[in-house]
Order: structure tokens, then sequence, then C-alpha cells
């Protein structure tokens, strides 16, 4: 699913940053940890191709973004690829089940309700489907992001800093709740993190 | 879910910043619409009513006032001029035809207009009900007037003196009601006409000589040119007010206005150069309004544009995570294109709707004109496709940052 080797990547005048060679097999969960200002996103960016690689390959889902010409990330991200970030910024103007439509049309799938219904019903916020998102809390605006990620089926789920502001106990939900929405959908499972609390959920680690 | 719906999702989810570009932007709209609506009725409505007439002839004074009076009705006569001089002068090799006018009178402020039928048929009016005016102190009732005033065949008007409502009256000469025509959409819909010879009897000469005198030495004299049938002694004493021509040849263009000028009582009005006049004192009016509107599209274009900008550093994240769900650059540009053109259509909509609502409601509430707010004109489409130029240049810039931005930067700043 993922192969990273001698990827290289810098901003501009700043001393580049190695990635040691990396290996996720399918539907094999992995962890990258490391302290801030590590270069966690930068390398979830490039995976998740957000920005093209400037040195070295990177095979996500079979094809390397390396070679691959700008134009055509934008798909590619839209088909393969679901991300959390940090935080959940949903589009304001749209209702919660409208933003997981948004992210159907936007990844050039048809727009399903139903299905929008089904996966907020599995991340059991069924009942906030036609909220403003200025009506819902922090926490269900996460799972809301997090249904929005994987509403397209992605080949991989990028999660960036996923429980960073959480206590112990939400902590351990929002974990379970990846993996088991991962394994619903049956994508590969990729956490960006510098939370050592999640460490042990994991068998693949990259430490940075 | 599509880019059409995302935008006018946006424009709707910030209502009182859309609402400001919209009303700026629907003001700027009406009143340039409005401007152009009511100078081209007015355009329209003129050459209408001047149509078929080259050259108007009066009494001595202004030559504006004398079209306004002749043609439109709406302003007063400059005074009268004699039988004689009018008939000599249609008996001029230059004029085709000419149709005598006789004004001052007026029933419940609509002016009574002594002619013949020659000035009906100028505006190709037909008859609705009964029969056209004879000498006999009978009248043919324009279709407003009847309308408005609920008149009837057979009933009876007694006129007044003076073109103003309740003026002093001419109790003992009603007219009766013997017709009534067709609307035209001219200024004839306005008018009570008569006969020449009913006017002049109702102002007490005629009545004296033709229904009491009687005799050898009331033979009538056949005026072919103006369509009268007159006695000696009318063509002698009696006036009218007016005269419309219509040349013979071009050349009388020229000549005749002059011919008519050089007498001493006589004063000619040519209708297309007198109306371009008053357009041109007009004009510097209208280009003052249609600056104004002007001003008021650009402010709303700049706020428009403030608007985007505002609502893009709000949204930055929001749009950034929309390229990371798949959308291209270019779809992320068209988005916010398509918000600001949403803004100036709906905006110009509005301006539209405003100004055609109060055009219709102006020309209603105006008894002499007849039109409604559904008056269209061609000019619109361009004003239509202003705005929308507009539009699109107050939204490139912020589509253009949108479209540049750089998603991997944003989102790692968030």
């Amino acid at each position: 699913m993922l192969q990273i080797k001698g990827l290289k990547h810098s901003y501009d005048g700043n001393p580049p940053i190695d990635y040691p060679d990396w290996d996720v097999k399918k539907g094999n969960h992995a962890i990258i940890i490391g302290n801030s200002g590590c270069g966690k996103t930068t390398l979830l960016h490039l995976i998740g191709g957000l920005m093209p690689p400037k040195e070295g390959t990177l095979v996500v889902a079979g094809e390397n973004l390396a070679e691959k010409p700008k134009s055509k990330l934008d798909r590619f991200r839209g088909e393969n690829i679901g991300i959390i970030f940090q935080k959940p910024h949903l589009v304001k103007a749209l209702s919660v089940k409208e933003n997981l439509m948004l992210s159907q049309y936007l990844g050039q799938k048809k727009t399903d309700s139903k299905r929008a219904e089904e996966v907020l019903d599995s991340l059991g916020i069924a009942d906030l489907a036609s909220r403003k998102i200025h009506q819902i809390s922090q926490g269900q605006a996460q799972r809301v992001s997090i249904a929005r990620a994987v509403i397209n089926s992605p080949a991989l789920l990028l999660a960036d800093e996923p429980t960073a502001s959480l206590d112990d106990e939400n902590c351990q939900k929002v974990i379970d709740l990846l993996k088991s929405q991962a394994e619903e959908t049956g994508a590969t499972l990729i956490v960006a993190t510098h939370d050592h609390r999640v460490k042990s959920e994991f068998k693949n680690q990259l430490t940075l | 879910m599509n880019l059409f719906s995302l935008s006018i999702k946006n424009v709707f989810a910030k209502p009182l910043s859309s609402l400001l570009s919209v009303l700026l932007f629907g003001f700027g709209v009406a009143i340039i619409v409005s401007i152009l609506l009511t100078s081209t009725f007015l355009k329209s409505e003129i050459n209408k009513n001047a149509q078929g007439i080259d050259l108007v002839v009066g009494a001595k004074g202004s030559p504006l006032q004398i079209i306004l009076a002749s043609i439109f009705h709406i302003d007063f006569p400059t005074g009268n001029i004699s039988l004689e001089d009018a008939n000599n002068l249609t008996r001029n090799r230059l004029v085709a035809s000419a149709i005598p006018l006789s004004l001052g009178d007026s029933y419940k402020g609509y002016r009574i207009v002594g002619t013949t039928k020659a000035y009906a048929d100028l505006y190709e009016a037909g008859l609705s009900e009964g029969d056209w005016f004879g000498y006999e102190m009978t009248a043919t009732v324009g279709a407003t007037v009847a309308m408005k005033l609920g008149i009837k065949p057979g009933d009876e008007l007694k006129s007044a003196h003076g073109l103003s409502e309740g003026a002093g009256g001419h109790e003992e000469h009603p007219f009766k009601v013997v017709g009534i025509m067709e609307p035209t959409g001219s200024v004839v819909d306005q008018l009570i006409l008569v006969s020449v010879q009913s006017v002049w009897e109702v102002h007490g000469s005629y009545e004296a000589h033709d229904h009491e005198g009687g005799g050898v030495h009331h033979e009538k004299i056949v005026l072919d040119r103006l369509g009268l049938e007159v006695t000696n002694e009318q063509l002698a004493n009696e006036d009218i007010t007016s005269l419309l021509l219509k040349y013979r040849s071009p050349m009388a263009a020229v000549q005749l206005p002059r011919i008519v000028n050089g007498t001493s009582n006589l004063q000619a009005a040519s209708p297309p150069y007198e109306t371009a006049r008053l357009f041109n004192i007009i004009g510097v009016g209208v280009d003052v309004v249609n600056v104004l509107g002007l001003v008021i599209i650009i402010l709303s274009a700049t706020s428009v544009f403030i608007a985007l900008i505002n609502s893009l550093k709000e949204r930055k994240y929001e749009l950034a995570i929309m390229r990371s769900m798949g959308a291209s650059q270019l779809k992320i540009f068209l988005l916010i294109l398509t918000e600001g053109i949403v803004l100036t259509i709906i905006g110009s909509l509005c301006g539209f709707g405003l100004a055609h609502a109060g055009f219709g409601i102006l020309t209603n509430s105006m008894e002499q004109i007849q039109t409604s707010g559904m008056f269209f004109v061609t000019d619109e489409y361009y004003v239509m496709l202003g705005s929308l130029t507009v539009g699109i240049f107050a939204s490139i810039i912020p589509a253009f940052l949108a479209y540049k931005s750089d998603i991997s930067e944003t989102l790692s700043k968030a």
C-alpha cells in the first residue's frame, strides 16, 4: 500500500529532511510518531499527495507520486485517500450530511444520501445529519470529519494528530473508531502523532 | 451537490454581507435601467405622436411651446392665428396637406380639440362606437377619456374655457357625444375631438351668423387644403390655434419655415428639431443620474470584492480541505467566481425588478401615459451583460487567490 525509499523534502531555506525507508502493507495499520516539528505532518501531506515529493520514491496505492503530474494528484487524492486533520474544518454553509456529500462530489463519486446516512449511523451520529455545523460540538465535529474521510471508501486513511486535545477516555474511543472505520471500508490507516498514549495500539511504527 | 448549489449555499450562509452587495448592485442597476426605460419610452412616445407632422405653425412665441401644445397637448398654446393667414399659407405649393387645430377648451381636465377628421386619420384612430363628429356641436371622444369619465354616445359635455380643471364654463353650449374612438396608444386617446366650427360656436360667433342669419350672402367657400367649409365672413374674422403641415417635397423643409416666420403673426416649429432641443436640455440631467448609477455599481463591485476576500480569509481551511478531498484548482477558482457572479446576478435581477416596478407605478399614476412595467428595451441586454462583466471583474482576483493558495502550507498552519 505504501512504500517510501530515499524520500527527502525541504522547505525553502531550511535543511532537507531525510525520511527513513518504510513499508506499510495493505490493511496493516501504522503510526508515525515523533515530537512537534520533526516533519510528521509534512510526511503525512506527502503521502496524502497534498504536495509533490522533491526526491526519492513514494509509492501509494501502486502509484509513484513523485512521477505524477500535479494536475493528476487532485483526482488521485479524491479517489484513494481520506484525510482527518487536527481540526475538523467542516464547510460552515452546509449541513452535516451535505458536508459528507460534498466529499462524494469532490471525490468524483456519485452523491448518495443513503450512503452518507449509513456512515453517520456507523459513527453513532445519525441524528446530526441535518444540523448546521455551528450547531454541533467539537467532539461531534471530529466524528463528522472522520465520516467525511471514510465516505468514499479510500484505500488509505490518514489522520493527523487526531487525539492531541483529548482526555484518555476519549483518546481511546477515537482510536477505536478510526480502526473500526478503516476495517469497515477496507482502508489502510496511518496515524501521525506525538501522543505516546496511542503508541501501543500500533505494531508498525515509524519514529522520526 | 454541485459547484453551483455550493456557491449558492455559501452566498446565503452570509446573509448580511450578501444583502449589502445585492442592495448596492440592485440600486445601481435600477437607476440605470429606469433612466433607460423612461428616456426610450419618452422618445418612442414623442416619435409616435409627431409621426406624419413635418411642421407646426402657430402664433408667434416659443416654438417648443407650440410643439408641446399642438402635438403633445401638454402646454398652453402661444395664441391664435387668423384663419385667413392659415388658409393663405396652405395654398403654398410646398404644402402637401394641413390640419387645423382649435385649442383652449377642456372637459374635466381633458382637452377639447377643434379640428377635422384628418386629425383622427393622422393617428389612424378608428371608431369603437357611434360616429365621427360633425359641424353641429357633436364630439367624438378618445378611448381613455371615455373610459375614465364613463362617457357614452348620447351624453352631453359642458365644456370649460381653459385647459385646467374647474375653469369657467360654456354652460349654454354643450357638446353631444356621437362616437367613441378605439384606443390608439397615442395622444388622441386623451382628447375630445370636435369640429372647428363647433369651437367657434361655443365662443359665440358662428351661431349668430349661421343659424339665425340665413340669406344669400352666407354662401359657403370650401378651403380644400384645410378640409373646412366656411362663409366669407368666417374666413375674414375667425381664428384657429395652429396648423399641422405635411411637406410636399424635402425642399419645403428649407423654404417653408422661412416663409412662415416671415409672415408677421406666424411662427413655424419643427417637431424633430424642437424635441431634439428638449432632449438636449434634459440630457445633462440624464447624464448626471447615469453617472450616479455607475458610481453605485462600482461601489457595489468593490463590496462584492471585499466580501469575497473576507470570506476567503475565513474559509481558507475549508477551501484547502476541499482541495484535499479531490477538488482541482480550477474547481476552487470557479467556485469563488460563481459566488461573485451569483451575487451580481441576484443584485441586477433585483435592480431590473425594481426599475420595472417603479416605471410601472409611475406610468400608471400618470393618466396621459399608457404603458406598463412590462415595457422592455433592447438596451437592457447591454446592462445585463455589463453587470455580469462587473461581477466577473469583482470576483476574478479573489478567485485567483483561492486558485493559487498552497493546500499543504495552509493546512500545516491550521
